[in-house]
Formats: C-alpha cells, structure tokens, sequence
C-alpha cells in the first residue's frame, strides 16, 4: 500500500495548485489558456492521490517496481508537458511581438510622413495652419 | 522577374543600426552624394541615433524596442516591398560595406540571373579579411551549407547582400531573428531562389561594436548550424507558421 503520509501530502499539494490556479484565473490574475493545463493536472493530481491503485496498475503495466516512482514519473512528465505549452505560446508570443514592433514603427513613420506634408501644404496655403481647422 | 530595362529600377538601401550615432551621419551623407536612397532601421538604440538621422532629414523607421538583427532587417524589407522599390540592398551602418560595390552588387539582380546577390569578401581575398577565428568560423558555415544546398557560397555571414521584389516578399513573411545571415541563403536556396556572389571590398567596422563576440561565439556557432539544419527539414512546403 502506498505510504499514507505521502498519500496526504499529494492529495493536500495537488489542492494547493487546484485552488492557486483556480483562484488566479477568478481574479483575472491568470489566462484561463494558460491556467488549463495546471488545472487539469492539479485535478488528476487529486485523482490519483485518492485512488493510489491507479499507480499500482500504471507502475505494473510499465515494469516499474515500486510504485511510488510511478507517482514521481507522473509528475515529472505533467512537469514536461506544461513546460512544452509554455515553450510553444512563448514562440507564438515572441512572434507576435516582434510583428507588432515592426508594424509600430512602420507606421509611426507614415504618421510621422503624413504630419510633414499637412504642415508643409498649410504652410503653402499662407494661413495660420490652426484657423483651417476651427 | 525580369527586370523592364526601361524604367530606372527603384533600389533601397536598408541600414539596420543600434547605437550607430558615431558613424551613420557620415554614411548617410556620403550615401546621398552619390544618390543612393537609404531607410534607417533604428533598432531601439539607446544613444542618439535618430536624432542625428532626422538632423540631416534622412528617412528613418525607429523600433520601440530592440529586435535584433533579423527584426530589423525584416523592417527594412517589408518597406521596401510595400513602397514598391524594385531591389532592396542590406548595408551596415557600421562602415564595414562600401557604396562604391552596390552596382556590382545589384549587376546579377538588374541582369536577371540571380535573386539574391552577396557581397564576398572571398573570392579575391581582398580588403579587411576578419579575424583568423572568425574566418574559419565562415568557412565551415560555407562548408555547411555547400554540403546541404550543393551551393557554394563563400562569404554566408556577409551582411551586404542584394535582393529582388520575390525574396522581398519572402523575407517580408518570414526572416531569421537573430544571426539571420547564413540561415536566410539555405531559406531562399530551398524555396529555389537563385543566389549569386559578387567580389567587394569590405572595411574593418569604424565604430560601434560587433553584435557578434566572443563569448557568444560559441552560442553563435551551434544555433546557427542549427537553424540550417532544421531549415533543410523543411522542405519546399514549409513557408511560415
């Protein structure tokens, strides 16, 4: 049987990350994008900490002998995947910004071209370039 | 694209520069006597280098913030292809390429037989010649991508480099960040462009600094025979994400 303490300890961990996260995206502190995955495994966490014989069948089915390894590959590997998400919407984000910066001074130059000309044709018409306006 | 030999093609020079206030007022002047049109990519410099550039009325995009190379370059070619300038020149704000090689540079472009054309510094072997470490570096690059494209190209880190409106749009889409240079000629190798060599001079840079040193030679190195590599995965499909 897995040890009680060890059972307490993920059950009581995976509610710290349920309710953290859970918490976070109420208060609009966390993109529920980005907070999915730490629910979903927080939830799972939960799960297995509960019911520790799936560990035992996970552990049998993958040849590992003592079962809690099972419960430290587990995490390892939600671990690995919430890090991909991570790596994958950094890239996106990365990309995303530098298109925006190129966009921003692409066109804080055209303002900038436009200004010049309208001050230019004003100054052309002869009058004060404020009394076309009003 | 064939070029309509009866119109004056409309060539840009594109000058990325970060904290460059040392020698781009000179450069510049010296590009317009010789009446080279030129669009400055401020890359977020922290010195003031679009002031000396609006000082002298040159034409100058400023980033809010640095994007390193590759951005900036990338800045510079989309300009370039949405103002319909026909060849669009990469040239360093460094004093490192010289003015007096763009119609050379372009030769193969305005000819039609190459879609990018890059200014080597070895194939006469004339002029600033880098460092021994630095061109041995260039070498295996060479090497790289030789053994990837079958092309031999000699000089892949060359920043003075030619080309026309398809590659434009290419790098417009879809350019390099950082250390865009050898990995942008395996780019347009295999979406089947056209690159070419041209001998030029080049000069030890006046001023600034090398965005490339030592302690990041090695980083250098590994992510840029990376990205050649992962780029030869790709295939003729893989556009951009």
């Amino acid at each position: 049987m897995i040890n009680l303490k060890l059972q307490l300890l993920l059950v009581a961990f995976s509610l710290v990350v349920l309710f953290v996260f859970v918490n976070r995206t109420r208060r609009y502190k966390l993109e529920l994008k980005y907070a999915l995955v730490w629910i979903f495994f927080g939830a799972a966490g939960v799960v297995v900490a509960v019911f520790p014989q799936i560990f035992f069948l996970i552990a049998r089915v993958m040849g590992i002998q003592v079962p809690v390894n099972a419960v430290f590959l587990l995490a390892v590997s939600s671990i690995f995947l919430i890090l991909y998400s991570l790596t994958v919407s950094l890239s996106n984000h990365s990309r995303k910004l530098r298109t925006l910066t190129q966009e921003v001074g692409l066109m804080n130059h055209k303002v900038e071209q436009l200004e010049r000309r309208l001050e230019q044709a004003e100054r052309e018409r002869g009058g004060r370039p404020d009394a076309a306006d009003r | 694209m064939p070029p309509n030999l009866n119109v004056r093609p409309k060539i840009l020079l594109i000058i990325p520069a970060f904290n460059e206030r040392e020698n781009i007022g000179s450069l510049l002047l010296s590009l317009r006597e010789q009446g080279l049109e030129a669009l400055v990519v401020n890359d977020g410099s922290t010195d003031d280098t679009a002031e000396v550039c609006a000082e002298i009325g040159a034409n100058i995009v400023s980033l809010p913030c640095n994007l390193g190379i590759g951005g900036a370059v990338q800045t510079g070619y989309k300009y370039a292809y949405a103002h319909g300038y026909d060849i669009a020149i990469q040239f360093d704000g460094d004093g490192q390429h010289r003015a007096e090689f763009v119609p050379a540079l372009i030769a193969p472009l305005l000819a039609g037989q190459a879609d990018l054309s890059i200014g080597s510094r070895y194939i006469e072997k004339e002029g600033f010649q880098s460092t021994f470490l630095r061109r041995a570096g260039i070498r295996y690059f060479s090497r790289l991508i030789r053994l990837i494209s079958g092309q031999t190209v000699t000089d892949p880190t060359s920043g003075f480099r030619a080309v026309n409106r398809e590659i434009m749009a290419m790098f417009a889409a879809q350019y390099p960040t950082d250390y865009p240079e050898p990995e942008s000629i395996v780019h347009v190798l295999r979406l089947g462009g056209r690159v070419s060599e041209v001998p030029v001079l080049m000069s030890e840079r006046v001023g600034g600094r090398s965005s490339i040193r030592s302690f990041r030679s090695v980083y250098y190195m590994i992510k840029v025979s990376l990205a050649i590599l992962i780029d030869a995965l790709r295939g003729s499909g893989v556009r951009r994400t």
